[in-house]
């Protein structure tokens, strides 16, 4: 499973016959081409607004990706890290008026270098041990924030109503020109997929996965596993900085209160999409997103009128819960199964059909 | 013959059990060595030593003339120290190719393979390749253990009990692998419990008892020695021999 992304990316490079055409390309095709037509098909500016979240959050599962299912180290750090990254934009906007174009280096860099200020300790442990360290590291990021009041304006937050710098005559501000913040924020979570795909091809990547199959192993063929831990979580990081000035742009207001998606709990939200979507497949946090936001809103268009808001959280955790039971590889791997066995129904028929034919001729 | 790894006054305690007691080894340039002795004799845990796996209590191993029992693991591997292990070690959910594929990243210096493929075929894996490591034959995965050993470059290669576990036929393939290893210019060391295997393999035995060497020598030499025959086969049967 490590390589079925390899075996995947190997199969679509590739020339295939109508079946295989179906098994492989459909599924994928659909989902990367189908969030361009979202704001021509989603009917109201508030799903629009949910659809520019899911963007957000592919970032930010995108990056969780790279340390969680490639190297294999249970982070909870990793929405605080999407905080650190939210922070350093807005404090740069509101007191420097950086342009976007510096914002997402500047929050990138700043959340990889507070993964790597958690992770030089933590990564001195393994397991139970680092996930607790990420976890404790997590907590005080975000207590610090809530009482450095002179910086970060404690628990009040900072609002920031200053929109995404425009790109030539496109503008994107986020009250009236939601679409086009949306095509912004796809961009990047278009971007942040390249990134997951070439880090996946390689040899860093490669690096990676040895790690999270055997470190005792991967260590005695001279592999320095802590520095590429760093590396993992540093690039990790990277991309939770990137979401978080666009969470920054969308919610215009950020803050660390216990309840916000910058404490360690938050995360453990995100690793669910992961393990939801498919651990072992590219677009595996990319399916995980689009569910964990929009589950809850299928759910209330259904039977909404026959449950309130708590209880449908209810019904989507149940559902969360058999899909994590029933289909250990995610939504991806189930996907990619179901489409395989469907593409193996049609090349039997279509070799049938050709034996009937062929009887006939002879 | 130049002394390539040399292993001074080593003692390693674990809570209160002296598994290596003063302990002093010399490898020599080229050659196989054959470490021997009973269970709990500390083989293994001189490998640990060597390898980094594992911190000496005291004592100084220097590989090269460079003391290494301070380094990390990864460390020692990438100065070309490399060892295997008893237990089946591969990267699971991966094939045979692919888990020389992964071992090649550590690797510092000028690959001993052009490539896997080399690999491969030096293993007799090539058929193989593209099947489940965790699922080929116990032959196989003891060859691809070494293999996984040799992508990182060795100039010193430790083993770990290879034979065990295997039939005369696997085990006579082993011998020869060992055999093409070292044509290649690499050091071997290893560790081992079949007595015959051994003495046709290795120019020289070390004998490990108790965390000590009790015998070093040529392999007809040491089968000899009233010590190493007490220690493996009891003082009584020593004695007799004796006279």
């Amino acid at each position: 499973m490590a390589t079925a992304i390899g075996r995947l990316t190997n199969d679509i490079t590739r020339q295939y016959p109508l079946p295989d055409l179906l098994s492989i390309r459909l599924p994928l095709a659909i989902l990367l081409i189908l969030p361009i037509f979202a704001p021509m098909l989603l009917p109201s500016s508030r799903l629009l607004s949910l659809a520019v979240t899911v963007g957000i959050f592919v970032i930010l599962a995108n990056g969780l990706h790279v340390i969680f299912s490639h190297t294999g180290q249970l982070s909870l750090a990793h929405t605080t890290l999407w905080g650190l990254g939210a922070y350093a934009a807005a404090l740069l906007t509101v007191h420097y008026n950086w342009p976007t174009a510096a914002l997402i280096p500047a929050a990138g860099i700043t959340a990889a270098l507070g993964a790597v200020v958690i992770g030089i300790p933590a990564f001195r442990t393994a397991g139970f041990s680092f996930t607790i360290i990420t976890f404790a590291s997590a907590e005080i990021l975000r207590l610090v924030g809530n009482n450095w009041s002179s910086l970060t304006n404690g628990s009040i937050g900072i609002t920031v109503l200053t929109p995404p710098s425009s790109i030539g005559p496109v503008q994107f501000n986020t009250f009236d020109l939601l679409a086009n913040f949306y095509y912004l924020t796809l961009a990047f979570a278009y971007l942040s997929l390249v990134g997951i795909f070439l880090i996946r091809q390689s040899s860093l990547g490669r690096t990676f996965i040895t790690i999270r199959e055997n470190e005792t192993l991967a260590r005695s063929v001279g592999i320095n596993v802590y520095l590429y831990k760093l590396i993992a979580f540093a690039i990790s990081g990277f991309y939770a900085g990137v979401a978080g000035v666009f969470l920054m742009y969308h919610q215009k207001h950020i803050e660390p209160g216990p309840l916000s998606q910058f404490g360690a709990f938050f995360t453990i939200q995100f690793l669910l999409m992961i393990l939801i979507g498919g651990r072992f497949s590219m677009l595996g946090p990319t399916i995980g997103a689009i569910i964990a936001v929009f589950g809850p809103v299928l759910i209330n268009a259904g039977f909404g009128d026959v449950l309130d808001s708590t209880r449908i959280q209810i019904v989507f955790g149940a559902g969360l819960v058999l899909t994590v039971l029933f289909s250990p590889n995610g939504v991806a791997g189930q996907t990619k199964q179901r489409f395989g066995a469907m593409a193996d129904r049609l090349r039997r028929y279509q070799e049938r059909r050709q034996g009937a034919n062929g009887g006939r001729t002879a | 013959m130049a002394v390539v790894l040399k292993v001074e006054r080593l003692s390693k305690n674990f809570s209160g059990v002296r598994a290596l007691d003063d302990l002093d080894v010399e490898v020599h340039e080229g050659e196989i060595l054959g470490l021997v002795g009973p269970n709990g004799s500390g083989k293994t845990t001189l490998f640990n030593c060597i390898t980094g796996f594992v911190r000496p209590t005291s004592g100084r191993i220097v590989w090269r003339e460079r003391d290494i029992s301070r380094l990390a693991p990864d460390q020692i591997a990438r100065l070309g120290v490399v060892r295997t292990f008893q237990q089946k070690m591969v990267f699971p959910k991966a094939t045979v190719r692919e888990n020389l594929e992964m071992a090649w990243q550590g690797r510092r210096g000028g690959p001993i393979f052009k490539n896997c493929g080399d690999l491969l075929q030096f293993l007799d894996l090539a058929e193989i390749e593209g099947r489940l490591a965790t699922d080929i034959p116990f032959g196989s995965a003891r060859n691809l253990g070494v293999g996984l050993a040799l992508a990182a470059s060795p100039q010193l290669l430790l083993l770990d009990e290879p034979a065990a576990g295997l039939n005369q036929d696997e085990t006579r393939d082993l011998g020869n692998l060992i055999g093409q290893i070292r044509e290649l210019g690499i050091t071997v060391c290893v560790i081992e419990h079949d007595m015959p295997f051994i003495m046709s393999l290795c120019e020289r035995i070390i004998v490990l008892h108790v965390g000590r060497k009790i015998a070093e020598g040529e392999p007809a030499g040491v089968a000899e020695d009233p010590d190493v025959i007490s220690v493996f086969l009891g003082e009584k049967f020593a004695r007799r021999t004796a006279t």
